[in-house]
């Protein structure tokens, strides 16, 4: 095989600059572009049951979510029209002023990323947001948190 | 002598009853009134009831005008009434809250009024005399006259009066002439105070900020009127807005503080007042309500230094914690995802370097390509310190080309809304709803507001449809389409059905992918 590209499946701006690339290659015969990452539903039957494990012996677990900031998101929706994930769903807006509902991602999410990156790559809006929960945390982690967390609070707003 | 037909004159003159205290100017008030409906030749009667207005009750001037010009009567005259009647007033003006108050006791404010008032206080004997606090509570009178009257057209008349240098007089006039009631246009209302002669320059300065404030021109604020109600923008919301629209009202005010200050929230106050003056208690007060709400959401609109701002808080990071389901001693980290652009860059940049930034993209065609994916975390100290640098910005925002941008725009809007409420409150209640297109970012954000400029253009400003009810009907069509398609089709298709000559549909872009011919050798 003289033409070929693997590409991590969850990064679409990746994806789209290497199919653009296939496209107006010079090579010509079979190109051949490997989108390389593991379904993330099949991911999480296969993990769960292992990060339940590692959770009850004590390990240090890292698991990651998305989320949209209510008061960022403007309620237009278009996150929603190019991403078709069942977690990406709307939810009334707190905010009594607002009278579109807000995208909103619940906690079925299994922290793929592709809302926010579709969100990247189209140029959207900056609401959404990658959260990562260390679960129980090691002594660094606790020391890291504990400082950043003083240091940001001498100039953070309520 | 010529043959009228009596079927094609008014039934009834317009019947104006004025109220005010000794001293005010109501006297020379009526005298303006009669003079400019003299000019324009229509039949005109005015009589007169001194009072005692601190004890018993004001000095009150009782005006008919008959909206037929002398000339084309044929000799024929009006009959009119020397004292009012109650029920039959057409247009109450008083020149202190009380006073009002007084008119409605007296059943001259009823559904055909409209009641112009003014909200200043000054205090009867009877309050003044009592041993503690005699002071009579102002908000119902407030609350009455909006409820009684077609519409309540309520300012402190005073305040401006002073600022002005004039007396109260010319501000009631103005305020008279803005609420659009009378036969007579502004400048035959200017045109009479100036034949007055004497003080007319600062009778017209009065005037001109009376007609702007019942009018919904301009809100300009004087010095004196700011130092005044500099106050909290939340004590200035309780005695002049009616209660149902606090709610929303309340919320505005403090998103424009957050946003950009105190100063930012009495501006907010100051553009809603008059679309408040011009709605009415019949219809719930749904035009200042939903005014007050699309406009905190435009008035605070999302720049960097906004999201950054946001995003940086206290609040949300605790937010976010409780969203991820984050037990208390689980550290989270946030990251951001970013992708700011030239517009956003050239949002934050003065309007002399914003400008030809924009222009210099268009040209070269980088305008959407130099987009700079970041991710930031804020959860970091470097990354907290990047947003939070950001956020500080936020005293230079109006120096910035959007904040230009956005608030000229406003400005049109609230024109836009003033100026139908004058005629139809459906009308007037249909372009307060467009704000509601006005959201997004970048490009959506480009989107929406094309199609709010589109309508805007074609069927609030432009004469497509002349009936204000089928105006409404369309407005509120187009609006529902711009919602329904992001390419706006239905948009065109709508606006299309009311003879305005649709746009080409957007360039969706084809790429090409074309190979060089030397490269056919090579492969």
């Amino acid at each position: 095989m003289r033409w070929l590209k693997s590409v991590y499946t969850y990064r679409v701006s990746e994806m789209a600059k290497v199919l653009r690339k296939a496209m107006a290659s010079r090579f010509r015969g079979l190109k051949v572009i490997i989108a390389d990452a593991e379904c993330q539903l099949e991911r999480q039957r296969r993990v769960r049951p292992q990060v339940a494990a590692a959770l009850n012996a004590g390990k240090r677990v890292v698991r990651t979510r998305f989320g949209v900031d209510e008061d960022v998101c403007t309620g237009d929706h278009s996150c929603i029209r190019l991403s078709g994930c069942p977690s990406l769903t709307i939810k009334a807006s707190s905010d009594p002023l607002k009278v579109d509902p807000v995208a909103h991602v619940d906690n079925d999410c299994v922290g793929c990323g592709l809302c926010g990156e579709v969100a990247h790559a189209a140029v959207l809006c900056p609401s959404f947001y990658r959260a990562d929960v260390v679960q129980n945390p090691n002594l660094w982690d606790r020391l890291i948190a504990g400082l950043r967390r003083t240091v940001i609070g001498w100039m953070q707003p309520a | 002598m010529k043959s009228v037909n009596p079927m094609a004159l008014p039934e009834r003159p317009i019947t104006l009853l004025i109220a005010a205290l000794g001293g005010e100017g109501g006297g020379v008030l009526a005298d303006w009134i009669v003079a400019a409906a003299t000019a324009q030749d229509y039949p005109v009667q005015s009589t007169s009831i001194p009072g005692v207005a601190q004890r018993t009750g004001a000095t009150t001037y009782y005006i008919e005008i008959y909206q037929a010009k002398t000339s084309g009567l044929g000799g024929r005259r009006p009959v009119m009434t020397l004292t009012p009647a109650p029920g039959l007033v057409d247009v109450m003006v008083a020149s202190e809250l009380l006073e009002a108050g007084r008119a409605m006791q007296n059943g001259y404010v009823t559904e055909r009024t409209t009641l112009v008032a003014s909200t200043h206080r000054v205090y009867t004997v009877a309050e003044k005399m009592q041993m503690g606090d005699g002071r009579f509570d102002g908000e119902v009178v407030l609350k009455a006259g909006r409820e009684l009257a077609k519409r309540a057209i309520l300012f402190d008349m005073q305040v401006k009066a002073n600022a002005a240098g004039t007396v109260i007089s010319a501000v009631m006039f103005g305020a008279l002439a803005g609420s659009g009631t009378l036969p007579l246009s502004r400048e035959d209302c200017e045109a009479s105070i100036r034949s007055g002669g004497k003080g007319a320059e600062a009778s017209l300065k009065g005037f001109a900020a009376g007609f702007d404030a019942a009018a919904g021109g301009k809100a300009d604020m004087t010095p004196e009127e700011g130092r005044r109600l500099r106050g909290s923008p939340a004590e200035r919301l309780r005695p002049i807005f009616p209660e149902e629209t606090h709610a929303i009202l309340r919320e505005g005010v403090a998103r424009c503080a957050d946003f950009q200050g105190r100063e930012y929230a009495n501006v907010y106050l100051d553009r809603i007042e008059p679309i408040a003056n011009l709605d009415r208690a019949a219809d719930g007060y749904k035009l200042t309500i939903e005014t007050g709400r699309f406009l905190a959401l435009w008035m605070c609109y999302e720049d960097v230094i906004r999201v950054a701002d946001l995003k940086t808080r206290r609040s949300r990071f605790e937010r976010v914690r409780e969203e991820v389901r984050a037990k208390p001693h689980e550290p989270v980290r946030v990251t951001e995802f970013l992708k700011p652009g030239l517009d956003e860059l050239a949002a934050v940049l003065p309007r002399w370097l914003a400008r030809p930034l924009k222009g210099l993209a268009a040209m070269t065609g980088l305008a959407n390509k130099l987009n700079v994916g970041m991710h930031v975390k804020t959860t970091s100290v470097s990354g907290f310190l990047m947003m939070r640098f950001l956020a500080w910005l936020r005293p230079l925002r109006p120096l910035t080309a959007r904040w230009h941008e956005e608030q000229a725009l406003i400005g049109r809007w609230l024109a836009a809304i003033a100026g139908a409420a004058k005629r139809d409150a459906g009308l007037a209640l249909e372009i307060a709803l467009c704000g509601r297109l006005i959201k997004g970012y970048g490009e959506t954000h480009k989107r929406g507001k094309g199609n709010f400029l589109r309508i805007l253009d074609s069927l609030v400003e432009g004469g497509a449809v002349a009936d204000p009810q089928a105006r409404a009907e369309a407005i509120r069509k187009a609006r529902a389409a711009a919602l329904a398609d992001p390419e706006g089709r239905k948009l065109e298709q709508s606006l299309e059905s009311h003879g305005v000559a649709p746009l080409p549909p957007m360039p969706k872009p084809v790429r090409f992918m074309r190979r060089k011919p030397d490269d056919r050798k090579a492969a």
